[in-house]
């Protein structure tokens, strides 16, 4: 991530990011429809490529196979680096209710120190003053980490923040607690732009399918696993047949 | 530890696996002292359930001694006899102060697999597939409680563990499924389904006011406990058309209330049953929905038709037109144990039901997968196998 991308980033997600009033969806359906239209020519690909397989026998023409296999190609790699402007970063938008107060979901979400309890990958946070915070997170098989300032910080109702231009990587976020109606718990409201530097080929493949989506809503979970119960219900580390089997295969090896 | 773990369909060892840890500040371990199969194991045992992984440790029907416990534990000692529910609820989350607790929101770690296949995520559950956690499940020597201070009912000495083992799952169950049709006093119901769940469901429906129930099924001996011990009447769907029975029995207007105390793998007569056979074999229907096409065809206008039968995806031919013009109810759901423990462990004690009147054989744990066989092909009069560690 280069400073002046980093800059322009920051300032257009200082504009952007929260819910806009009247729930706006501009943003994500150009790149919905692209994608279709990339899954149809990955679909028509591979259907002219089998199509043609069983034709090259008799007539000896390989023209069907070269254009099942080129549409197949230009598909997929536009699905993968075409779909949005290499420079936008991903952006999740997600809400979801948690039985706790308002007051109280922003009194933990404000101790930023909280937030790797949750958010995953998350290694740290350490504060340097009131609005000033360093995170570290793991990325693949080394660490990265940037500073954050926190660009909004409304009591009760919102906490947002943007990591510094020039970091090695762009994270603004905002989140929003809104009473819901006839006083059943809170609307947390998330919205968090996010680009990462330097991936890989593969990398950028496996983040295009993993989907940042997923990832911040499972957060989103984890954060009101951790408020309501006070801890995060899991299933790892439990027991089962397979660590024994597993081992076991080994000592045979 | 010993554990009796799923490898495959009908595929079943018991192994000898680590034992269970605390992993969280609210978990605690429990010595279990008696556990039982389930009829709702057998759709894990014959695979009709997806989301099993090679190695799961099954059980969802359990008790024992606590034998440690988190941090964060209220309310529960080490020494504690306890029976724990099958749904893993919170306590906390707004399903759960609804005392829906099957429908816990925090408790099933792979809730976005289940909103895939459902839209929304139920609790998680002991033994019983990813889709509700992937928990290990109680037949074993020792198991992991989450939330131990929500999903526990501690057990008095008066209560031997024969007759407290079921509050964990069947006899709230069938329970809530009598519950469900929403008795007044003076109805008919028809369970169709006599293994235990039906056999709670006929007790329970005599115990909340039902006049006359009919229980069906095939098995001479489900029949004969069904008539001797729970008290119903009873049908044979070999024998008898079981509509026409019940129009006779009804003067045409069919049983005010129907408990499908069967669910996914139902056995029908004739081509309809074949036909749910034959897509089931091929994997273009995930449950056979015999019983609950019958049950819903049978119940009377205005009536009350209840599931408790376990199913997991889609049905099909599905009768709703019926529902629809008919103004039938459906209620279904997993069952709320939590909700029903303590008032039906006070039923116990007074003496009203001794659940342990189901229970046909008892086995070591180290026979579950010979008990599972027995108990599927309904070898042996087998109806309810209970397995002690």
């Amino acid at each position: 991530v280069t400073a002046a991308e980093s800059t322009e980033w920051r300032n257009e997600a200082a504009q952007r990011l929260d819910f806009p009033p009247s729930g706006s969806r501009a943003l994500s359906s150009r790149s919905t429809r692209n994608r279709a239209l990339d899954w149809a020519g990955i679909a028509f690909g591979a259907a002219t490529l089998l199509a043609a397989r069983g034709t090259v026998a008799r007539n000896g023409t390989r023209w069907g196979q070269a254009l099942g296999a080129a549409t197949l190609a230009a598909s997929a790699a536009h699905l993968l680096y075409g779909t949005r402007p290499r420079s936008r970063a991903d952006h999740v938008r997600t809400t979801l209710r948690v039985n706790r107060e308002p007051q109280e979901l922003y009194r933990f979400w404000r101790e930023l120190k909280n937030l790797p309890r949750f958010i995953q990958g998350l290694e740290s946070v350490e504060t340097s003053s009131e609005v000033r915070s360093r995170w570290s997170a793991a990325a693949g098989t080394r660490s990265l980490a940037w500073d954050v300032e926190l660009i909004a910080d409304e009591p009760g109702r919102r906490i947002a923040w943007c990591s510094l231009p020039g970091s090695a990587v762009f994270h603004c976020g905002s989140v929003r607690f809104e009473p819901a109606r006839g006083g059943r718990g809170t609307l947390v409201r998330m919205d968090l732009q996010s680009a990462w530097p330097a991936a890989g080929l593969v990398d950028r493949a496996l983040r295009r399918f993993s989907g940042a989506e997923r990832r911040v809503k499972e957060d989103l979970r984890r954060f009101k696993r951790l408020v309501e119960t006070g801890e995060i219900p899991t299933t790892s580390g439990q027991s089962s047949g397979r660590a024994r089997k597993a081992a076991r295969q080994e000592a045979a090896c | 530890m010993l554990a009796n773990c799923w490898y495959g369909k009908r595929d079943l060892r018991v192994e000898d696996v680590p034992d269970p840890a605390l992993l969280n500040p609210r978990d605690a371990i429990v010595k279990v002292t008696l556990t039982a199969i389930c009829g709702s194991d057998l759709h894990l045992y014959n695979g009709v359930i997806p989301g099993m992984r090679s190695g799961d440790i099954l059980g969802h029907e359990f008790m024992g001694e606590v034998v440690e416990v988190g941090a964060e534990v209220q309310g529960l000692a080490v020494g504690d006899r306890i029976v724990v529910p099958f749904p893993i609820a919170c306590g906390a989350c707004f399903s759960c102060e609804e005392q829906h607790f099957s429908l816990c929101e925090n408790s099933n770690p792979n809730a976005w697999l289940a909103e895939k296949l459902w839209g929304h995520s139920p609790s998680g559950m002991f033994g019983y597939s990813h889709i509700v956690g992937g928990y290990a499940g109680g037949q074993a020597e020792y198991v992991r409680v989450p939330f131990a201070d929500v999903d526990h009912v501690k057990i008095p000495d008066g209560v031997a563990d024969e007759q407290a083992l079921f509050l964990g799952d069947i006899f709230p169950t069938g329970y809530m499924a009598a519950e469900n049709c929403d008795l007044r006093g003076g109805e008919t119901v028809a369970v169709w389904g006599c293994g235990p769940v039906g056999q709670f469901s006929i007790v329970s429906a005599y115990l909340l006011g039902a006049e006359r129930v009919i229980a069906i099924d095939r098995f001479a001996e489900r029949l004969a406990m069904a008539h001797d011990l729970a008290g119903a009447e009873t049908l044979d769907y070999t024998q008898v058309d079981v509509r026409e029975a019940l129009e006779e029995m009804t003067g045409g207007r069919g049983p005010d209330a129907c408990i499908d105390a069967v669910g996914a793998e139902a056995h029908g007569p004739g081509p309809l049953g074949a036909y749910d056979h034959v897509k089931h074999a091929l994997m273009l229907e995930t449950d056979r929905p015999y019983a609950l096409r019958q049950a819903i065809m049978a119940c009377r206008n205005g009536g009350t038709v209840s599931v408790p039968g376990v199913y997991g995806g889609f049905l099909d031919k599905f009768p709703f037109g019926s529902v629809m013009n008919r103004s039938l109810t459906l209620r279904t759901g997993q069952t709320h144990v939590q909700h029903y423990t303590r008032p039906l462990l006070e039923r116990i004690e007074r003496g009203e039901v001794d659940p342990s009147f189901v229970i046909t054989h008892v086995r070591p744990l180290r026979e579950a997968p010979e008990a599972y066989q027995m108990f599927n092909d309904k070898e042996d009069g087998c109806i309810k196998v209970v397995l002690a560690p």
